[in-house]
């Protein structure tokens, strides 16, 4: 070796020396002078807070059908470092057709210095499709939950709607917001790959099987449609329940509002008037009137009273709805004529404290408790309010003074069809959380009236429908049921033009299977409940008897199966 | 004694001959490197396999949250073709329709249903038990069953 290689090997050997503690210097730098702050960097960087959302809960129907269900729109961003030009003009000219955006706008988007650009906020499934489809790198398609009602806007004011932060308003919804949504859970873990990965587990939310039976609700809201338009009625409600265990079948309002375009519509359609909003139940009140009176042995089914045709309680004069003053009459044909003399004649003879103690065991001026969002209480006025005065007890007696929901007077009268048992009306028959399945008992309210007094009174019922109102009659049940024409109040006087026609009707008479109320706002085609909702209802039995395979009186008793169940 | 000692010095040069000779301190030195490349490429090895592992379980991952969306979707897809609206025009399409009262025929099966009591399979009929005739007559007596016990008269207004 000359001194020349001997020069250039000591240049080689001096070159790795110094770069060997050059970089052994910024070793110690790295792993021990700054060691803990690039170490908390590096796991900074790796650390990411994952959380676990749990899916909603679906509901179903009493049949197991999906009601509402999970679904996903999407959030369309875009990381513009990850686009080459030429990727971004093709992508602009691909994407504006399908997001219905200037390409001008996407073009910018995606030209811009940032590190992400949100595109879109929320698409549809299908839009969100067909950019995956188009398979650009860079695109990002964020879910975000959408709740979805398969059967459209089917009983919409019974379900209804999930929000954009996943928060139930109205209906089941609303009121199980806590069980539907679940418990979200969250951490904070490393992505390195060599970490062990802790897993991330949320309390799913429960579903939730209805009482509602699609087939009716659905048979149910087309003929309140139809009845609404035949009628020239402004809105309507109709309700179905079994009066055995407070089950609603179905509770049908119109209009109704999609529950997934909940944030389109009119916010006043959002609110259930089945349980919300309340009106002057008018003559569907005499049964409870009347129920009262039996059960307080006030009067029996042969008493008489003799009607003038008016009488004056706390100096308001009541008249007959026709004027007519029919003389001696009897409490069946008080009931049947539906007689607003009679009625405040009886409750007149109760007096105030029996009276109203019977109105608040049939449970008027509080919620029934079901299971919805947003009940109404409705109005009762009780002796000691100062709201109340004298002649209010005869006006209460007829159905006027008194504001009740259309649940309400349906829980009500399902008393009468109970055996006197007031059952608390509900729409959820179990919630299923897990391996648990919850499931819910009957609930009994209270004994409105004795098994006796709630007899004798069906039997008049079904007197009232025979003798005055052939319009519910239906060929082969024998139906137990009472009119109601109810006056509307509006700035402290009634309207002398408009009324709420209502039905209310429980069958078969001997062992009542359903019960069933039909409210009609201001119909147009007559101002009467016997000549709207009656008739209505009268087509409504006809379909549901079929659905719900309920035979004629004849057969079952025929096959003794009245007789079995009452016996029972 | 000089033997000894001269034997014993003999040993520990030739040991300290050996330790130092370049052969074996070019084994011992290569043993060290293949043993530490061993260690070396056993870790490089697992944490390139770890790594793998990881990123294959994140691919999974996206591919299980995938196919829950595309069955979200199926799931959505079936409740909409069942909806009632669809049935409804799919029957009518069929040429199906609506059941009326008067289609349907009622036929009494005894022991059916169970909590039904038994229809009479007696051919000879029961004198003292009329048969039941109208709505009217079925509903009257089951009313007067139930409701026998009430007292009835007029009130003392």
């Amino acid at each position: 070796m000359n001194s020349s290689q001997q020069r250039r090997l000591w240049l080689v050997i001096i070159f790795f020396i110094l770069a060997m503690v050059i970089i052994t210097g910024r070793l110690v730098l790295f792993q021990v002078l700054e060691g803990a702050r690039w170490k908390e960097l590096g796991e900074e960087i790796q650390r990411v807070n994952v959380v676990a959302r749990p899916d909603r809960g679906l509901i179903y129907d009493r049949s197991m059908a999906v009601l509402a269900g999970n679904s996903a729109d999407y959030q369309i961003g875009v990381s513009p470092s990850l686009l080459s030009g030429e990727d971004a003009d093709e992508i602009a000219t691909a994407l504006a057709p399908i997001l219905q955006k200037p390409r001008f706008e996407i073009l910018a988007a995606l030209q811009a210095d940032e590190p992400y650009v949100l595109l879109a906020g929320r698409v549809p499934p299908d839009v969100a499709e067909a950019i995956r489809d188009l398979d650009y790198d860079g695109i990002q398609l964020d879910p975000l939950p959408r709740r979805i009602y398969p059967q459209g806007k089917l009983a919409c004011h019974v379900l209804g709607y999930v929000d954009f932060d996943g928060v139930g308003g109205g209906g089941v919804e609303g009121y199980y917001q806590t069980e539907l949504a679940g418990e979200a859970a969250s951490d904070v873990r490393s992505i390195s790959p060599l970490t062990p990965q802790r897993s991330v587990i949320a309390r799913e939310g429960s579903d939730l099987v209805l009482t509602i039976n699609r087939s009716v609700q659905y048979l149910v809201e087309q003929h309140l449609e139809r009845t609404i338009f035949e009628h020239g009625a402004r809105s309507g409600t109709i309700l179905v329940m079994d009066p055995r265990n407070g089950d609603v079948l179905a509770m049908a309002n119109y209009p109704c509002y999609s529950p997934y375009h909940f944030y389109e519509e009119n916010p006043e359609l959002l609110t259930n008037p089945a349980i919300s909003r309340q009106y002057e139940p008018g003559s569907v009140m005499k049964l409870v009137t009347m129920a009262a009176a039996l059960d307080s042995g006030t009067v029996t089914p042969t008493s008489t009273y003799y009607d003038s045709g008016v009488i004056e309680v706390g100096g308001h004069r009541t008249y007959n709805w026709d004027r007519s003053g029919p003389g001696t009459i009897d409490m069946t044909t008080l009931l049947s004529r539906s007689l607003n003399v009679g009625a405040a004649t009886i409750a007149t003879w109760m007096g105030p404290e029996t009276y109203y103690m019977y109105l608040e065991r049939f449970n008027f001026g509080r919620r029934t408790g079901i299971d919805l969002m947003a009940e109404a209480s409705g109005t009762l006025h009780l002796p000691g309010s100062p709201y109340w005065t004298e002649s209010f007890i005869a006006t209460n007696a007829y159905g006027q003074g008194i504001a009740v929901t259309p649940l309400q007077m349906a829980a009500s009268v399902m008393a009468l069809a109970n055996d006197g048992q007031l059952m608390q009306p509900h729409v959820v028959q179990e919630i299923h959380s897990g391996d648990r399945i919850l499931v819910h008992e009957p609930t009994v309210l209270s004994q409105a009236v004795s098994r006796e007094t709630a007899n004798v009174l069906n039997a008049m019922a079904v007197t009232a429908v025979q003798r005055e109102t052939q319009t519910a009659h239906v060929e082969g049940y024998t139906i137990a049921g009472k009119t109601g024409t109810a006056e509307i109040p509006e700035n402290g006087v009634y309207l002398s033009d408009a009324t709420i026609g209502s039905f209310i009707g429980w069958l078969p008479a001997d062992d009542p299977q359903l019960l069933i109320l039909i409210k009609l706002d201001r119909p147009t085609s007559s101002q009467w409940g016997s000549m709207t909702a009656a008739p209505a209802f009268a087509t409504l039995v006809e379909e549901l008897v079929v659905l719900m395979n309920i035979p004629p009186d004849v057969v079952r008793m025929e096959a003794g199966i009245g007789e079995a169940r009452s016996s029972n | 004694m000089t033997k000894q000692r001269s034997r014993r010095e003999k040993r520990q040069e030739e040991r300290r001959q050996s330790v130092l000779s370049d052969a074996q301190v070019a084994i011992g030195w290569f043993v060290i490197i293949v043993l530490a490349a061993l260690v070396g490429s056993i870790y490089v090895i697992q944490a390139s396999r770890i790594a793998a592992d990881g990123r294959r379980v994140q691919n999974l991952q996206a591919e299980l949250e995938e196919l829950k969306r595309q069955n979200a979707v199926l799931e959505r897809s079936i409740a909409e073709t069942q909806s009632l609206d669809r049935l409804e025009q799919e029957a009518l399409r069929l040429g199906f329709v609506r059941a009326e009262p008067e289609n349907i025929e009622y036929l009494l099966v005894n022991g059916y249903p169970p909590d039904a009591e038994p229809v009479e399979t007696d051919p000879e009929p029961l004198p003292t038990v009329a048969p039941v005739e109208t709505i009217g007559e079925a509903l009257g007596l089951l009313l007067q069953r139930r409701s026998g016990s009430m007292v009835k008269g007029e009130s003392g207004e």
